[in-house]
């Protein structure tokens, strides 16, 4: 047995030492494509310290998508910017927070978005991706993954497993790959000591950072969904522990003496579930009710919004009429709660 | 602790090491530790209930060996009997039963419904070492098997924690034996194993569990989806119960394996049987051979001897009942009695004509003739089995029989433009769709499909474990690094969702 024994000792070095040189690959292929494509180059202005707004807003798609800074800016007079983030989870939107007091002025509100997904751990692992800027400096990002001793164990194993999900982009984006070893491995600079990346994306439009693209500024509901989607369902069992995490949010906006406001965005009507909703919603009342400067606005029954097609790019995104109608409101709302906090 | 998870690979190389280094009289015991803390790992609540079970169990099949009078070994029978199934229909069947009595109750215009019962959740596995027993006192009653004197041994039989999740369902005479005389670490068996294992550990987190994405949603929202997509989802989760069920067996005979036991196999290709009566003989082999034994061969001899019944009767009531027992088995919903029911009319119907039109088709001068009456056989196998897995799969009849009336819904016209127009995208749209898989999940599902059958057909022919051996080292050692990152990265996710025969 001690032959088999030092066999598979042998295996194990071999397979860590893989782990390490496919995991570098992956981060390597990956790290300039996010600074590519993923914020459009807010992260990096992020890091120069070039945003300083009174009012950021930090969420998924559903705030980049539907956050026009502008109208934000014209509506409360504050200097806004939309940090939002295709895909990003709760976890990721708190780092960047973190990351973006660091290196920015304090802003007056810090806008969160709060909803159904939010409270959903199983969507911790959609688009890891994302953390790639901070998995550099921040253990926080790494310890995301790891829940149990054995997962611990697992991760440090298979490192590379982390970026599973992105392997198909990376296959896809050979391009990128190609020019990287061409110039010998520097087409984008890491991230934090890169200049400002200014990209000029055809199907995007950029206002502060917020992310139109354009099929949404001019999608036409019943061209982008010939068939329905069937209603989303989370996984809201581990709620407890997500409420932990929220706590933590807010005790860290408490001390930092940030106005915090969670906004649950709007769905199309019929594409959540309706007694999850509702579980969503008295959760995020009751947590704003625990701390001062906690707010908590509710869009997810926008009676203007979720009945007209016309607003609409898909069941959880709106497109351009709606982003902006939606701005507007949550503009109102947050030039209300500034007042009240002078 | 899943079998899947890497937890449980540290378990299984820990209680290897521990096992190969006790002396062999006390090897039985490290594996008993080793069951005990596996079962309570997965909640300990019921380790006095198992034990409980064990100790009176160990009791009435001595006494049932022991006894001389054949009527008080009957007795000793019946109480063991029924001492095994109360548990089970206790805990699997309370509150099914309940609901139907309410049901009639409300029907009869009672207003409200009078049980309310609260069961708790049923111990790991009980459905399995149920049979596992009752086969061991059947055995014993009939004289095919002595009892078991050792209580820890006992213990262990009903325990042995490769088998206790699901099986597969062991006689007393294939395990017992293997406890009392274990046998040295061999290195082609722990090689053996290991292989073994990484290949469940494939099919299960790299196929079942990506095709369950997809069938999930289907299954979960009927009313949702229409035609082809609907016909898809069946397809999956027909590969997803496969790869699920016979990953997880593979799972567990690798670990067998590992430590030197010789367990029954449970899969034998079953999606390439021409009949159902083959798809049965190689569709979790331990139970159909268990329902087999037990229940089917018995109700034909006791109908045989009875005169006077109609001919149909005794042709068609074995099969027909030994089904029906499998369906309920399988859980407390209209749904499985109808899959059992479905399977045994196919077993009856074939039993009557299938023979004749056989012999006449393998008699056939032209071998592609034959050929091609095997293939069809088998096509039509597969579709009827598909067919019963709607009921197996659907959270209730009526949206079995919604999503069977929505494949109806075909939308060829759609479908003929994409491919008129060559526009894969518009083809593959109706199967996108939230909460499912993405266009490249969905192809590399049907590949990896499309892969195992290969394989399965390659195995069949060649052996491929032989062939494997005798490549060089650095080849095979290469492949094992590739295979060990193919199963990483390609995974859905690590060790979130339970096997689906947990359940039962």
């Amino acid at each position: 047995m001690a032959k088999f024994l030092y066999k598979i000792l042998i295996f194990l070095v071999i397979l860590k030492i893989c782990d390490t040189l496919l995991s570098s690959f992956f981060f390597w292929s990956l790290q300039p494509k996010i600074a590519l494509t993923e914020d459009i180059g807010s992260l990096n202005r992020m890091y120069h310290g070039e945003i300083n707004a009174d009012i950021v807003f930090f969420g998924s798609s559903r705030t980049s998508l539907h956050i026009n800074p502008e109208i934000i800016q014209h509506t409360t007079g504050e200097t806004a910017w939309n940090l939002g983030n295709d895909g990003s989870n709760f976890e990721q939107q708190e780092l960047t927070l973190e990351d973006y007091l660091l290196y920015n002025k304090t802003p007056k509100l810090v806008a969160f978005e709060a909803d159904l997904s939010s409270l959903d751990p199983s969507l911790l692992r959609f688009k890891t991706e994302l953390f790639l800027p901070y998995r550099n400096d921040s253990s926080n990002a790494f310890n995301l993954f790891n829940s149990s001793w054995d997962e611990s164990l697992y991760y440090w194993f298979f490192s590379s497993s982390v970026y599973k999900q992105q392997i198909p982009e990376i296959l896809v984006d050979y391009k990128n790959i190609f020019n990287r070893i061409k110039n010998g491995g520097n087409i984008v600079e890491p991230l934090k000591v890169s200049k400002v990346l200014t990209v000029n994306r055809p199907d995007y439009v950029l206002i502060n950072g917020a992310q139109l693209k354009k099929g949404q500024v001019s999608g036409q509901l019943p061209q982008t969904l010939p068939f329905p989607s069937p209603v989303i369902h989370f996984d809201l069992s581990q709620i407890t522990i997500r409420e932990r995490k929220f706590d933590e949010l807010m005790q860290f906006a408490n001390n930092r003496g940030l106005i915090l406001v969670l906004i649950f965005p709007p769905y199309m009507k019929g594409e959540i579930d309706e007694e999850q909703r509702k579980t969503a919603i008295d959760f995020y009342l009751q947590l704003s009710r625990k701390y001062k400067n906690i707010y908590f606005l509710d869009y997810s029954q926008d009676s203007q919004l979720d009945n007209s097609l016309n607003f609409w790019w898909d069941g959880n995104h709106l497109n351009i009429k709606g982003a902006n109608l939606f701005s507007r409101e949550v503009g109102q709302e947050l030039n209300q709660i500034i007042k009240s906090n002078k | 602790m899943q079998l899947s998870s890497f937890y449980f690979a540290i378990f299984l190389g820990i209680t290897i090491v521990l096992y190969f280094s006790t002396p062999y009289r006390f090897r039985w015991f490290i594996l008993l530790v080793a069951s005990c803390y596996f079962y309570m790992s997965w909640g300990p609540d019921y380790i006095f209930f198992i034990t409980l079970s064990i100790l009176i169990n160990f009791y009435i099949s001595k006494e049932i060996s022991r006894d001389p009078l054949p009527e008080k070994r009957k007795i000793y029978l019946i109480m063991g009997l029924v001492i095994n199934l109360l548990p089970l229909v206790y805990f699997k069947y309370t509150v099914f039963l309940s609901e139907q009595i309410d049901n009639v109750l409300f029907r009869l215009n009672f207003p409200q419904a009078l049980f309310h019962p609260n069961i708790p959740p049923a111990p790991i596995g009980i459905s399995f070492y149920t049979l596992q027993v009752i086969a061991y006192m059947l055995d014993i009653y009939k004289g095919f098997q002595k009892s078991e004197n050792q209580i820890g041994k006992f213990a262990l039989f009903t325990s042995f924690f490769p088998l206790q999740i699901s099986g597969p369902i062991e006689r007393a005479k294939n395990l017992l034996p293997q406890f009392s005389n274990p046998t040295d670490f061999n290195y082609a068996n722990a090689r053996f194993g290991l292989k073994r294992i990484a290949w469940g550990v494939f099919k299960k987190i790299v196929i079942a569990d990506r095709l369950a994405i997809y069938v999930d949603q289907v299954f979960n929202h009927p009313t949702d989806f229409k035609g082809f997509p609907v016909l898809l989802a069946i397809f999956f989760f027909a590969f997803q119960l496969y790869c699920d069920f016979s990953g997880y067996t593979d799972i567990v005979l690798g670990a067998a394996k590992m430590l030197g036991y010789e367990l029954t196999e449970n899969f034998n290709s079953p999606y390439f049987s021409s009949s159902i009566q083959k798809f049965w003989n190689s569709w979790h082999i331990s139970l159909s051979s268990w329902l087999r034994d037990y229940i089917f061969f018995p109700l034909r001899r006791r109908l045989l001897r009875q005169k006077g019944l109609p001919e149909w009767v005794v042709q068609f009531s074995p099969p027909l009942i030994t089904m029906l027992v499998c369906g309920i088995w399988h859980g407390a919903n209209w749904t499985f009695v109808i899959w059992g029911c479905l399977h045994g009319n196919y077993l009856a119907i074939e039993n009557q004509f299938r023979p004749r039109i056989d012999r006449y088709f393998e008699n056939f001068r032209l071998k592609i003739i034959s050929k091609m009456y095997y293939a069809s056989q088998t096509f039509m196998t597969f579709m009827l089995v598909c067919f019963g897995w709607v009921f197996f799969r659907a959270n209730n009849v009526s949206e079995a029989f919604l999503l069977l009336g929505n494949i109806a819904q075909l939308n060829i016209i759609y479908y003929a433009s994409a491919i008129w127009a060559h526009d894969a995208n518009k083809f593959l749209k109706p199967f996108i769709f939230n909460g499912g898989l993405n266009q490249g999940n969905l192809l590399l599902s049907i590949l990896l499909i499309v892969f195992l059958l290969n394989i399965e057909l390659l195995s069949s022919r060649v052996d491929l474990h032989q062939i494997f051996d005798n490549l060089p080292t650095i080849l095979r050692w290469g492949f094992y690094v590739l295979a060990t990152f193919g199963i990483v990265l390609m995974s859905v996710d690590v060790s979130t969702r339970n096997f689906i025969y947990f359940q039962f």
